[in-house]
């Protein structure tokens, strides 16, 4: 098993401060609220109103070229749902989209999770593709598509 | 033989009436031969004939008198000789009657007052006898009740069950006070609910069947429920004044008189200790109070005691021998880890170890040996791990790892360095016995479960399963 080959270390605070959208300030205060309430950093900018999830979902894509999905108007195959079971979707916040072949199309809230990537890989046994999706627009797939199993 | 002969010869005689007749004969004979050489006139007197009956007569006469004399001496010696057997025969109620103020009737009273002052002196030893028996019964019956306080001491020191302590200390308190039924009531420390432990006696079948274990006891209400509160003993015998409490908890336990102590230690109520029988007109005494107390009192530092080792069960972290964390607290940390873990959207392994063909190993080796070697593989698990992670020593030679924000790739990766480490340490072992190798199966939150009791279950299946197929490997 070769590590991720998206991999990279870079933290999303600093992302978005290179792109202005908060400042370093914002980011001191959201590191103490996630101490505090052991959320997500994106979720925390959120929750705090620093950020919208597209605001995120748009530096991702800019920075690491991920492709940003909007998943309220997509279609998932049940086969393609019922390759990653749901806590696993749940607890990463990622939802497959897509499969041909050996290659797995995955939305993720944070689309740097390598670990999270990882562990669909050794799953599904399939590469994986990733595209960037906000938090909430999982979430809502999520409890669409699981629940009809 | 030679001795009584000789006694003949002397004429002497164990008869004292005798032995003064055969005096006073020779001393007769002595004074007429006597005479008959002083006074040859007188002698010829003999040879008259009308001289004769007279001598004679008054011969006769002074012998008698003499001889009434002598009786009248030694008589009362005889019949006190007589009563003197009888008194040192044991009979101390005779009395002699002496009539006299000579030294024979002096010797008389001083025989009656020796003899009234033994039987005196009997009597009182009699009584001192009666004392005396009945304080060895009462040494007896408290040495019996000392041994049963030492009984449960003993078990208390050698740490015995709880419940053995609790059966030991109840039967204890019907050996005391002809006691037919005792009854122990304790806290259950979860509900705070006060319930009936343990009954024991002849009733106690009939009584657990109408269903005295069930019974509802509420702190403050009745008998039971009062004395619980009290950090003193309680008595109900023939002096209690009744009232309709006390019949209720008479009819309870179908007992006529009882003592109560609460079981308490420092002020925390345990439970409460009754004994209880069934005679008429009872009096408690004090050693009856006092033991039944002493006996709660037992209980209680039984009750704590099995209290704080299970305290101290619940604070201990870290295994005795090896220093790693011990399965109690690594099952707790697992189920955190995986929460904290799960709040950040980050995985969290789990990886159980086990040492390959360990039981053959502490069959040839012993269980020092295996000890030792149980030692080094911990030292090396330390060695192995960063801060954030968490080695244990999860069974008797298990091991786990605790390995928060790593997903399976990278816990293989750690796991495989240790299995090699394992097996690079014992590979120099000369006794290819000693060549020890562990298996390791890697378990990942969330592809495995959710929880750490999912993750440890599916840990153990594969384990096993990678075990059977011949061990030395990290599965997954």
């Amino acid at each position: 098993m070769k590590p991720y080959k998206k991999a990279t270390n870079k933290h999303l605070g600093e992302l978005l401060v290179e792109r202005g959208v908060i400042d370093n300030e914002q980011v001191g205060m959201a590191l103490a609220y996630q101490k505090e309430k052991g959320m997500l950093f994106g979720e925390v900018l959120v929750e705090l109103k620093f950020a919208t999830e597209e605001d995120i979902a748009q530096a991702l894509t800019a920075q690491y070229g991920f492709p940003y999905l909007p998943l309220a108007n997509y279609e998932i195959d049940q086969e393609v749902i019922n390759a990653v079971p749901e806590h696993v979707c749940r607890q990463f916040c990622l939802i497959p989209i897509d499969k041909i072949g050996k290659s797995l199309s995955l939305a993720m809230a944070d689309p740097l999770n390598v670990h999270a990537a990882e562990d669909v890989e050794l799953i599904t046994g399939c590469t994986v593709q990733t595209f960037v999706g906000t938090a909430s627009d999982i979430r809502e797939a999520i409890d669409k598509y699981y629940k009809k199993k | 033989m030679a001795k009584v002969y000789f006694k003949r010869v002397l004429l002497s005689s164990k008869n004292l009436k005798n032995e003064i007749l055969i005096a006073f004969g020779l001393i007769l004979i002595a004074l007429l031969v006597f005479l008959g050489y002083l006074f040859p006139g007188v002698s010829s007197l003999f040879q008259t004939k009308t001289g004769l009956p007279f001598v004679a007569i008054i011969a006769l006469f002074i012998a008698v008198i003499g001889f009434l004399i002598i009786l009248h001496i030694v008589e009362p010696i005889i019949r006190i000789c007589n009563e003197a057997k009888l008194i040192a025969d044991g009979n101390f109620e005779r009395e002699i009657e002496m009539a006299r103020e000579d030294e024979i009737g002096e010797l008389g009273v001083a025989l009656n007052q020796m003899t009234r002052r033994i039987r005196d002196n009997v009597e009182e030893l009699q009584k001192f006898s009666k004392r005396t028996e009945s304080i060895n019964a009462e040494i007896n019956r408290r040495v019996v009740i000392l041994a049963s306080l030492v009984e449960i001491s003993n078990l208390i020191a050698q740490n015995a069950e709880l419940e053995l302590i609790l059966k030991a200390s109840v039967d204890k308190c019907l050996e005391l006070g002809n006691m037919v039924l005792s009854c122990l009531v304790l806290k259950n420390l979860t509900t705070g609910d006060f319930k009936v432990h343990l009954v024991s006696g002849p009733k106690a079948k009939l009584l657990v069947e109408q269903g005295l274990m069930n019974l509802s006891i509420k702190l403050g209400k009745g008998v039971i429920g009062k004395t619980i509160l009290k950090q003193n003993a309680m008595v109900i015998d023939q002096n209690t004044k009744s009232n309709d409490e006390m019949d209720e908890f008479k009819n309870l336990l179908s007992v006529k008189n009882a003592i109560l102590a609460p079981v308490t230690s420092k002020g925390n109520v345990f439970g409460l200790l009754m004994a209880g029988n069934e005679e008429d007109n009872y009096e408690c005494s004090s050693t009856e109070k006092e033991v039944i107390y002493l006996i709660s009192k037992q209980i209680a530092i039984a009750v704590n005691n099995d209290l704080l080792t299970r305290e101290i069960e619940k604070l201990e972290v870290t295994d005795h021998l090896t220093g790693l964390f011990n399965n109690t607290f690594t099952r707790k940390r697992l189920n955190e880890e995986i929460k904290r873990s799960a709040s950040l959207q980050k995985p969290c392994s789990f990886v159980l170890f086990a040492i390959d063909r360990f039981d053959e190993f502490t069959k040839n080796f012993g269980h020092i040996a295996a000890e030792n070697m149980l030692l080094k593989v911990a030292t090396i698990f330390k060695e192995r791990i960063t801060t954030s992670d968490k080695a244990a020593r999860f069974g008797d030679h298990e091991f786990a790892l605790l390995l928060p924000g790593r997903n399976k790739r990278e816990s293989i990766m750690v796991a495989e360095e240790i299995r090699k480490a394992i097996e690079k340490n014992f590979t120099k072992e000369e006794d290819d016995r000693r060549r020890l190798t562990c298996t390791g199966a890697i378990t990942e939150n969330p592809i495995d479960g959710v929880t750490a009791d999912e993750l440890i279950l599916r840990s153990s299946v594969i384990l096993s399963e990678a075990m059977q197929q011949g061990g030395n490997r990290i599965i997954f």
